[in-house]
C-alpha cells in the first residue's frame, strides 16, 4: 500500500510522470494503430474507385 | 511439418486472423494492466530502502523488456523475409519499428525519473542507459532508412540488413550491468533460482510484463492488417476487401 497521502509522498511527482508517460504510450499506440489502419483502407479504397471511374466514397 | 507456417504467411489468411487476434489480445492486455497497475501501486508494500519510488519498475522494466523483446522480433522477421523472401516477414517487420521505439521512448522516461530520487540524476552515461539510448537511435534508423527508399523491396532488404546488424546491440542491453560497473542495478528476474524480489511484488510485475507482451501483439496484429493491405492492394483478394468496405460504407 503507498504509504501516506498524495501530498506527503515525496515521490508523487515521479510516479505520475512515469505512469503518464507509460498511459500516453499505451493509448498512442492503440490509437495510431486503430486510425492508420482506417486511414490506410479508406486511402486504398479512393484509389480503387478512382480508378474504377466510380464516386469516390466518403466515410 | 511446414505448411501452417507457409499458411500463415499467406497474405490473405495472415489478413483475417490478425483482425480476429487483435481485439482477442488487446482485450485480456488492458484487463491484466489494470490489475497490474491496482497490484503495483496499491497492493504491493514499499520498498525497505526506495520507498514508493520503487513502484516505477511496475511499468519501467515491463517497456525495457518490450523495447528489446520487440527489436529481437524485428530482427528475426527482416532475417525470414530475407532469407525465404516472405513479404509478410517484411511487413510484421516493418510494423514492429514505431511499437518498439515508442516503449523504448517509455523505457528511457521512467528510467529516468527513477534514476533522479534514487540517483540524484536524471541521466548518467551509464553502460545500460546508453545502450538503451542506442537502442532508440537504431529504430529511428530503421524507420529513417525505410523512409528513404521510394522501391519498396530495397527498404525491405536495406531494413532487414540494418535490424539483423543492430541485434548485437540487445545482448549488450542485458548484460551491460554484469560486464561493466553500472549505477543500474543488477539482474533480478533473470536470476530464477533465487529472484531478488518478493512475490508481493513480483506477482503485479509479472502481471505487467504478460500485459505488455498481449498488448504488443495485439497492436502489432493491428499495424501489419494496415501493412498488408497497402503492400496487396493490386492483389485480387485485397481489392474485393477494399471493395466489401467500400460497400459498407456506402450503405
Amino acid at each position: 500500500m503507498m504509504g501516506g497521502l498524495p501530498g506527503e509522498n515525496p515521490y508523487v511527482g515521479y510516479l505520475l510522470v512515469a505512469y503518464g508517460v507509460t498511459g500516453l504510450v499505451v493509448i498512442g499506440n492503440i490509437v495510431y494503430a486503430r486510425f492508420g489502419f482506417r486511414a490506410t483502407r479508406r486511402r486504398l479504397q479512393q484509389q480503387l474507385d478512382r480508378r474504377a471511374g466510380r464516386p469516390v466514397a466518403r466515410s | 511439418m511446414w505448411t501452417w507456417f507457409f499458411r500463415l504467411a499467406s497474405p490473405p489468411h495472415f489478413y483475417a486472423l490478425a483482425g480476429t487476434l487483435s481485439n482477442w489480445l488487446l482485450v485480456p492486455a488492458l484487463i491484466l494492466v489494470g490489475v497490474g497497475v491496482w497490484g503495483g501501486l496499491v497492493l504491493a508494500p514499499p520498498d525497505y530502502q526506495q520507498g514508493d519510488a520503487f513502484r516505477i519498475i511496475y511499468v519501467h522494466v515491463p517497456s525495457a523488456y518490450l523495447s528489446m523483446m520487440i527489436y529481437v522480433t524485428m530482427a528475426l522477421a527482416g532475417a525470414i523475409g530475407l532469407i525465404w523472401r516472405i513479404k509478410l516477414a517484411h511487413a510484421v517487420a516493418a510494423s514492429c519499428a514505431p511499437i518498439g521505439a515508442s516503449f523504448t521512448f517509455a523505457a528511457l522516461v521512467t528510467g529516468a525519473v527513477w534514476g533522479k530520487p534514487m540517483w540524484g540524476t536524471y541521466w548518467e552515461w551509464d553502460p545500460r542507459l546508453t545502450s538503451e539510448l542506442i537502442l532508440l537511435f537504431l529504430y529511428f534508423g530503421y524507420m529513417g532508412l525505410r523512409g528513404a527508399f521510394e522501391n519498396l523491396n530495397q527498404a525491405d532488404r536495406a531494413s532487414a540488413i540494418l535490424a539483423i546488424a543492430g541485434v548485437v546491440n540487445v545482448p549488450i542491453i542485458h548484460f551491460s550491468v554484469i560486464w561493466w560497473a553500472s549505477l543500474h542495478q543488477g539482474p533480478t528476474l533473470s536470476k530464477l533460482e533465487a529472484p531478488s524480489i518478493s512475490w508481493d511484488m513480483l506477482w503485479p510485475l509479472l502481471t505487467m510484463i504478460l500485459a505488455f507482451t498481449l498488448f504488443f501483439l495485439g497492436v502489432l496484429a493491428m499495424r501489419v492488417r494496415g501493412e498488408v493491405l497497402e503492400r496487396e492492394v493490386q492483389s485480387r483478394w485485397a481489392q474485393d476487401v477494399l471493395r466489401g468496405a467500400t460497400a459498407a460504407s456506402i450503405r
